[in-house]
């Protein structure tokens, strides 16, 4: 058996929306499909990049999850990768939890996804993610990778 | 072919593929089957309430939604049991959750 890709228009309106101080920009994870923190030096912390799921289609989301799928050639350790969610935009929100390992099988069943509370129906939380890069590491071009997880019923 | 067959408490039958909405006949669904290939997942009949859902993954452009497991269940109590089978692999799992 192989991956059953959706194809139907119901669903294919899945997207994340990144924003920006308040100004969304959401075109910039359509076309790479992940987000790069910008140029990051060893101790330092990357900007916060705050983004949200949304579905479009008429059916409900729940028991969302994000996954960190690629470190983007950064050596995993705790507090590196921080995430926060919160039900209000705030530009001023700085991520304080972190992700505790990297997804490494891409299951929506991984013990390292991190569950977001809806904010609505179609909608998650707001979630505002950064990297806080350790003295000893280093950050150049690798591309950070994150990956939704979410039930729905049709 | 892969999708879930209903019956309802008045005797009409209904399937995923053939256009019926899940939220439409849910309330009064007193059987539920899941179909995967060559595989058919039964739940007991007559339960308080039934459930069915696909867990989905998307990659942060949207354009690559895919399911990753559908599986079947019924409230039983203050629990939630859901047998799940993997759309890769096909493997069955049965999973207890309290609400």
């Amino acid at each position: 058996m192989t991956n059953t890709t959706i194809t139907t228009n119901s669903i294919s309106t899945v997207e994340t929306v990144r924003f920006s101080r308040g100004q969304q920009i959401d075109q910039i994870s359509r076309k790479f499909g992940a987000f790069n923190f910008g140029t990051i030096g060893p101790g330092e912390t990357s900007e916060t990049i705050i983004t949200t799921l949304r579905f479009n289609a008429a059916k409900a989301i729940s028991n969302i999850k994000l996954g960190l799928i690629d470190t983007g050639g950064i050596t995993f350790a705790n507090d590196i990768f921080r995430i926060t969610t919160s039900p209000a935009y705030d530009d001023d929100i700085i991520p304080t939890s972190y992700f505790l390992g990297v997804n490494s099988n891409g299951s929506a069943s991984n013990e390292y996804n991190i569950a977001i509370d809806n904010l609505s129906g179609k909608m998650s939380e707001y979630v505002y993610l950064n990297i806080n890069l350790p003295r000893n590491a280093n950050y150049g071009a690798g591309v950070v990778r994150f990956k939704w997880f979410f039930d729905y019923d049709d | 072919m892969k999708y879930w067959y209903a019956k309802t408490k008045n005797g009409n039958e209904y399937n995923e593929l053939d256009g019926t909405k899940w939220n439409e006949i849910k309330d009064d669904v007193i059987a539920l089957r899941l179909h995967v290939d060559e595989q058919i997942v039964s739940l007991p009949p007559n339960m308080e309430k039934y459930h069915q859902a696909k867990t989905a993954s998307s990659d942060f452009n949207g354009n690559n939604v895919t399911i990753e497991s559908r599986y079947i269940g019924f409230f039983l109590g203050n629990n939630i049991v859901r047998v799940r089978v993997d759309e890769k692999s096909g493997n069955v799992s049965v999973e207890v959750e309290n609400k």
